[in-house]
C-alpha cells in the first residue's frame, strides 16, 4: 500500500515534469559508495541508522510551473534501512500535499546466543539445548500524508493528517523461568531470569482533522484526533529451559487501544490595552477492551501435586476507559507602556473510569495460586495550574519580570486493598501536592545591533503534599515526584557577537556577517527534600558550556563547543523500618561533550574541506556509605570524526570524498567479566540485549552528485 | 461550583481590567488601518498608502542586491500567491507596513531612515513590532505548529523575534521553513545548549541521526502544555510514538500514569532506555530500600564467613564470577534484582499490565 502510494506520487511528479512546458526544474542526484572497516556488526553502531558497505543515493528535486505549482522531492539514504522519501506537491494558494515515507530502525543487539525457537512470534519453544544466534531489533515504517487546503484563506484553512506506522521486530525482554519450587530457597520460589525477544508486530494509525477559522481579530483552531493501536501478537508464551519445556510461562503484552481527542482553541486579540485572550477546551478518551488471559497456563500452579488450589477464570473488567479534559485560559496584556502582565489558568483531568474488579487471587510468576484478593486500582488525578507573570521594561534594552505559579495536583484514591496485606504498592498516599513556583527573569540586550545578549532567570519552587498518615506502613510509599521539596535553579545564558557593520553585501548566517559569536551558559539547580520517609535527601545539578563560531577570513569558518553536566542524587536508607538500613548512597552522573568544526574553502568555488570532530563522555559513580564504591556506572566515550572534501568538477558535477571514524567504548559494572552467556540446562540465559557493545569503525565514502 | 465561581471571577476581573485601566502601551502604538495592516506611530510613520505607488522590489535591489538575489527564490517572492508579500506591496509589505518606502530611498537609505522596519533579531525596534510584521499573515499559518498560543508563551515572554529562528529572505530550497540553520535542532541549540549535550549521550532519541526533530514534540510558537509540548500533557505526547504504552491497563503504575519523565529524560541519558538514573537506584527512589545491603549480616545471617542466607551462589553460577571478586564490588550483592535490567528483569511490565496476575507487573 505504502509503496503504491509512493510510486503513484513519483509517477505523477515525473509526468508533470515531462508534460509541463513553462517550468523550472532544478535539483541533484547523488550516488554514494561506502566502505566500512572495523566492528561494523555492533548493534550500537547502527542503533538508529544503517551504515554498511555498498551503494546508496539521494535525490533532491524542485519543480515549479509558472509559479503556480511547486513540486519537491527529497529522498535520502535510498535503499537503506534508514531511508526517507519526502514528496511535496503544492498548488500555490490552493492546496498542499505532502507524502513522507520514513524508515527508522532500532537495533538492540546482534549475534546473541539464544536457546529457543520461534523468534518473532509469541510462542517460544525450548530448542533442546541447541543454541542459535539471533539479532534483536525493530523497524518502524512510517507513512505520513499531510493535506493542507488554503483555498479559502483567510477565512478558513483545513489540514488533514494521516499517519500509519508498522512496527515489526523483536526487543530484548527479561522474563522469569523455572516455575517450580526450590527447597533451598527460604522464599520457596527460585526464579531465574532469562532474556527473550519480545515479539513486536504493531500497526498504528493516526488521523487528524484541523480547521482554522479566522474572522477579524478572532481565530478558532479546532482539531479532531483519532488513533488506533493494534498489536498483532498479544501474548508471549515461553518454555522452561530448566525442565525441557514444561511448565510454560504466559505474559500479556500490550493490548489494543484507541484514543480520541477533540480540542478547540479560541484567540481574541487587538483588544484594549493590547490584550490578547486565548481559551482552550479539549476532551479525550482512551479505551481498551481486550479479553483477559487466564491466570496461568502452568499446570503445576493449579493441578499438580504441589498446589491444590485451582485458579478460577479471571473476572472480566469491562470496558477500560480514561477520559481526559483540559481547560486553559490565558490573558496577556500591556496596560502600561513598559509593563506587561500575563494571567493563565490550566485545568487537566485524567479520569479513569475503568471498573474496579475484585480478583479472588492471582498466580505470582506462574508459580503458585495466592488466594489473596487482588483489586485493580484505576488511577485518576487532576491538576490546576495558575500563572501570574509581570514584566517591566526598565529600558529599551532591559526587561525584568516576575512570575508566580501554583501547581496543584489532586489524586483520587480508590483504596480497597486488604489492609493486613503487606504489599500495597499502588495505594496513592499523597492526595494533594501543591508546588509554589517563584521566578525572576532579567533579560538584557545593552547594545543594540552589537554584541551582547544576556538572559538570566532564577526559580524557587516549594512543593508540599497532603498525606494519608492513617496507615503506618502505607504512608511510606509516597512517590519521588510527590515528595516535599524545595527547589532552587539559576540559569544564565550570555551571547556575544561583536558583529561587523551590517553592510549592503550581506552573506548567510554564521558567515562573515558575524565573524565571531560566543555563547556561554550556566545552569545550577538543587532540590532539597524535606523529611522524606523514603530517605530522599538532595538532587543537584550543574551544567555549563561555551560555544564559539569564528570566521577569521571569508574562506574559513571555525566552530568549537564544550558542555559539561553533573547530576547528583543523595538518598539514605529506611532506618525507621530497619535500623540496619542506615546507609547513605550518592549517585553521580557526569557527562562532557566537546566538538570542533572547520570549514575551509581550499580553492574558492572549486574545493571545500569540512572537518567535524565530536567527543562525548559519560561517567557515573555510585557511592554507598560503608560499602565499596561503584566507579563504573554507565561510563562511555564516543569519538566521531568526519572529514569531507567536496570538489566541483563542473558546475553540474560534484565529487565528495570523505572519511568517517567513530569509536565507542562502554564500561559498566554489569558488563565487567560477563559475556553473552548461555549456560547449560540448569542455568540462566542471557542473550545480551542489555549489553552495550563497543565499536571502532572507519568508513570511507565517495559520492558523485549531478546537479541540474 | 468552585470552578464556575473561579471562571466568573476571572471573566469579571478581565472585564474590569480591560475597561478601567487606561494607560499608554507599546502595543497601543500599533493600530489597525482599514486594510488590516498596522500603523506604527512611534517610528514616525504616517499611515497612508499612496495608491499603487509602492516601490518595486527591483528598486530595493539597487542597494540590497544580495538580499534580492536570495529573496527572488523565496516563496515570499511569488507574485502568483495572493498571500505572499510580493503579491501585495513588494518589499514594503514588511519593511514599510502601511506606507511607502520612498522617503527611505530619497534619503539615501540607512537604518531606520524613512521609517524602514528591519525585523532582524539584532534590530533595536521592539520585538512586538518585528513580530507583528510576520503575524499579520502568519498568525493563521501553518496548521501543524499553530501560533494561536504565541501570546504569553515562554518564547514570546523572553522577547524572541521570529527572526531569531527564521530567515525571511532565504530561498528555502533545502529548508522550506526558512530556518536560520539547515536543521531544526541546530536552530534550537542556539540557546538550548544543554540539550545539545544531552542528545550526544549514549541513550538518546534519534535526534543526532535526523529521525526526530525538536518540533516533533515541541511547538516553539506556543502550546497548551508545559515545555511547549504540542500535546495536552507530556504522556499524551509520548503516546503518539509509544502508543503501546498508553493503555489504560488493568494494573497501573502511578508514576507512569502521571508523568513519563518521572523515570525518563527525553533528550538523552547516560543510562539505558533514557532513564534518569540507573536501575535499581531509580526504583529505590520510591521503593526504598531493600536492595542494597549494608552489612555482612545482611547476606550472611549474622554469621560472617558462613554461608550466605540467600542467593549469593546464584550469580556466581550464573555469570561465572570468581569467588574472590565477590566482596570487592557490587557482585557481592548481586542477585537477579541487581543485574542488567535489575528490578525490570522480573517486573518487566512496569508501564502497566493487562494480565489478571499482573498485579506486580511481572506478567
Amino acid at each position: 500500500m505504502k509503496k503504491s502510494i509512493l510510486m503513484s506520487a513519483l509517477l505523477s511528479l515525473g509526468a508533470g515534469v515531462v508534460l509541463a512546458q513553462d517550468n523550472t526544474l532544478d535539483g541533484s542526484v547523488g550516488v554514494e559508495y561506502r566502505n566500512l572497516s572495523g566492528d561494523e556488526d555492533s548493534s550500537k553502531l547502527n542503533e538508529y541508522r544503517d551504515l554498511r558497505d555498498g551503494f546508496t543515493g539521494d535525490v533532491k528535486m524542485k519543480f515549479r510551473w509558472k509559479e503556480k505549482i511547486d513540486v519537491r522531492l527529497d529522498a535520502t539514504n535510498i535503499g537503506l534501512n534508514d531511508q526517507k522519501i519526502h514528496l511535496l506537491f503544492n498548488k500555490i494558494g490552493q492546496f498542499k500535499l505532502e507524502v513522507i515515507y520514513d524508515k527508522v530502525p532500532h537495533l538492540f543487539s546482534k549475534n546473541v546466543r539464544f536457546g529457543f525457537r520461534g523468534v518473532g512470534t509469541g510462542d517460544l519453544k525450548w530448542n533442546n539445548g541447541r543454541i542459535s544466534y539471533i539479532d534483536m531489533g525493530l523497524m518502524r515504517d512510517w507513512l505520513k500524508v499531510y493535506f493542507d487546503i488554503v483555498a479559502f484563506d483567510p477565512l478558513l484553512n483545513f489540514r488533514i493528517e494521516f499517519i500509519n506506522e508498522k512496527r515489526k521486530g523483536t526487543r530484548p525482554f527479561g522474563v522469569l523461568s523455572y516455575f517450580g519450587v526450590d527447597p533451598v530457597q527460604t522464599s520457596g520460589i527460585r526464579h531465574s531470569v532469562i532474556e527473550v525477544p519480545e515479539p513486536i508486530d504493531y500497526d498504528i494509525t493516526d488521523i487528524r482533522f484541523i480547521t482554522v477559522f479566522n474572522w477579524k481579530n478572532f481565530q478558532l483552531y479546532s482539531s479532531y484526533y483519532y488513533s488506533e493501536f493494534k498489536n498483532n501478537i498479544q501474548e508471549l508464551k515461553w518454555d522452561n529451559p530448566e525442565s525441557n519445556g514444561a511448565p510454560r510461562g504466559l505474559l500479556d503484552i500490550y493490548p489494543n487501544t484507541t484514543h480520541n481527542n477533540i480540542s478547540f482553541t479560541g484567540n481574541l486579540w487587538k483588544l484594549p490595552l493590547d490584550t490578547k485572550i486565548t481559551a482552550v477546551f479539549s476532551k479525550g478518551e482512551f479505551v481498551q477492551n481486550d479479553k483477559l488471559l487466564p491466570y496461568t497456563i502452568n499446570q503445576n500452579a493449579y493441578s499438580g501435586t504441589q498446589y491444590e488450589n485451582n485458579p478460577p477464570d479471571p473476572p472480566e473488567p469491562g470496558k477500560m476507559k480514561v477520559e481526559s479534559t483540559v481547560y486553559d485560559f490565558t490573558m496577556v496584556s500591556t496596560p502600561l507602556k513598559r509593563f506587561d502582565i500575563k494571567f493563565r489558568h490550566r485545568f487537566y483531568d485524567w479520569n479513569n473510569k475503568t471498573a474496579i474488579v475484585v480478583f479472588p487471587g492471582y498466580v505470582k510468576i506462574d508459580v503458585r495460586w495466592h488466594e489473596i484478593p487482588a483489586i485493580n486500582l484505576p488511577l485518576s488525578f487532576n491538576t490546576n495550574t495558575t500563572w501570574l507573570d509581570m514584566g517591566y521594561r526598565i529600558s529599551d534594552s532591559m526587561k525584568l519580570s516576575f512570575g508566580y505559579t501554583i501547581d496543584r495536583k489532586d489524586r483520587r484514591i480508590y483504596e480497597v486493598v486488604d489492609p493486613s496485606y503487606y504489599y500495597k504498592p499502588t495505594v496513592r498516599v499523597v492526595t494533594r501536592s501543591v508546588d509554589r513556583i517563584y521566578t525572576v527573569n532579567l533579560d538584557v540586550k545593552p547594545i543594540p545591533w552589537k554584541w551582547l545578549d544576556i538572559r538570566s532567570s532564577y526559580i524557587r519552587s516549594v512543593q508540599r503534599g497532603r498525606y494519608r498518615v492513617d496507615d503506618p506502613i502505607v504512608y511510606k510509599y509516597w512517590k519521588y515526584d510527590e515528595a516535599d521539596r524545595d527547589r532552587d535553579r539559576l540559569q544564565l545564558i550570555v551571547t556575544m557577537f561583536p558583529m561587523k557593520y551590517l553592510g549592503m553585501a550581506t552573506g548567510k548566517e554564521g558567515s562573515y556577517e558575524k565573524p565571531l559569536i560566543i555563547t556561554t551558559h550556566i545552569i545550577v539547580g538543587r532540590d532539597s527534600f524535606v523529611n522524606s520517609p523514603v530517605g530522599l535527601l538532595e538532587d543537584s545539578h550543574i551544567i555549563y558550556g561555551i560555544d564559539v563560531d569564528y570566521v577569521p577570513v571569508k574562506r574559513v569558518t571555525l566552530n568549537a563547543y564544550y558542555i559539561h553536566e553533573e547530576f547528583r542524587n543523595k538518598q539514605k536508607g529506611w532506618e525507621e523500618r530497619d535500623p540496619n538500613k542506615a546507609w547513605i548512597v550518592e549517585g553521580i552522573d557526569k557527562d562532557s561533550t566537546l566538538g570542533v568544526g572547520v570549514n575551509f574553502k581550499v580553492i574558492p568555488q572549486k574545493l571545500d574541506m569540512d572537518l567535524k570532530y565530536a567527543y562525548a563522555m559519560t561517567d557515573g559513580t555510585i557511592k554507598p556509605s560503608g560499602f565499596a564504591v561503584l566507579a563504573t556506572v554507565d561510563d562511555s566515550e564516543r569519538h566521531t570524526l568526519n572529514l569531507n572534501f567536496k570538489y566541483k568538477v563542473r558546475k553540474f558535477l560534484h565529487v565528495d570524498l570523505g572519511v568517517f571514524w567513530e569509536s565507542f567504548r562502554f564500561k559498566d559494572y554489569n558488563k565487567e567479566g560477563f559475556e553473552n552467556y548461555a549456560y547449560g540446562q540448569d542455568g540462566n540465559y542471557f542473550t545480551g540485549g542489555a549489553l552495550i557493545p563497543d565499536y571502532n569503525v572507519t568508513m570511507i565514502y565517495s559520492k558523485l552528485t549531478y546537479k541540474f | 461550583m468552585k470552578k464556575i465561581a473561579f471562571l466568573l471571577i476571572i471573566l469579571v476581573g478581565t472585564a474590569v481590567y480591560i475597561l478601567l485601566i487606561n494607560n499608554n502601551s507599546i502595543a497601543q502604538d500599533l493600530e489597525v488601518a482599514p486594510d488590516g495592516l498596522p500603523i506604527i506611530k512611534d517610528l514616525g510613520m504616517v499611515f497612508s498608502f499612496q495608491g499603487d505607488a509602492h516601490l518595486a522590489a527591483e528598486v530595493c535591489a539597487n542597494c540590497h542586491p544580495d538580499r534580492y538575489k536570495e529573496y527572488i527564490k523565496s516563496p515570499h517572492f511569488n507574485r502568483e500567491d495572493p498571500r505572499a508579500p510580493m503579491a501585495k506591496f513588494d518589499c514594503e509589505t514588511c519593511h514599510f507596513p502601511g506606507k511607502t518606502g520612498k522617503p527611505h530611498v530619497a534619503a539615501g537609505g540607512g537604518r531606520g531612515i524613512g521609517g524602514v522596519i528591519n525585523p532582524a533579531a539584532e534590530s533595536p525596534i521592539p520585538v512586538e513590532v518585528k513580530n507583528e510584521v510576520c503575524l499579520q499573515c502568519h498568525a493563521r499559518f501553518p496548521l501543524r505548529l499553530p501560533r494561536i498560543m504565541w501570546h504569553g508563551s515562554i518564547h514570546e515572554q523572553k522577547g524572541l523575534a521570529c527572526t531569531n529562528c527564521h530567515r525571511i529572505h532565504y530561498d528555502g530550497q533545502d529548508n522550506p521553513k526558512h530556518l536560520k540553520f539547515p536543521t531544526i535542532p541546530q536552530v534550537c541549540f542556539q540557546c538550548h545548549k544543554q540539550i545539545k549535550a544531552q542528545v550526544a549521550k549514549p541513550s538518546h532519541h534519534p535526534i543526532r541521526e535526523g529521525k526526530v526533530v525538536c518540533t516533533d514534540c515541541h511547538n516553539p510558537h506556543g502550546a497548551v502544555s508545559d515545555r511547549l509540548l504540542n500535546a495536552n500533557r507530556i504522556n499524551e505526547k509520548c503516546y503518539q510514538c509509544h502508543a503501546e504504552k498508553r493503555g489504560p491497563f488493568l494494573w497501573e503504575h502511578p508514576p507512569v500514569v502521571e508523568k513519563c519523565i518521572n523515570c525518563h529524560t527525553p533528550h538523552g541519558s547516560n543510562h539505558d532506555k533514557l532513564l534518569i538514573a540507573k536501575v535499581p537506584y531509580l526504583c529505590q527512589r520510591c521503593h526504598a530500600t531493600d536492595i542494597i545491603p549494608k552489612r555482612c549480616s545482611d547476606c550472611h545471617a549474622n554469621n560472617i564467613g558462613g554461608a550466605p542466607n540467600f542467593d549469593l551462589e546464584h550469580p556466581t553460577r550464573q555469570f561465572g564470577i570468581p569467588q574472590d571478586k565477590l566482596h570487592q564490588s557490587i557482585y557481592a550483592h548481586s542477585n537477579n534484582r541487581m543485574f542488567y535490567r535489575s528490578c525490570l528483569n522480573c517486573h518487566n511490565q512496569i508501564h502497566g499490565s493487562n494480565h489478571p496476575s499482573g498485579k506486580f507487573f511481572q506478567r
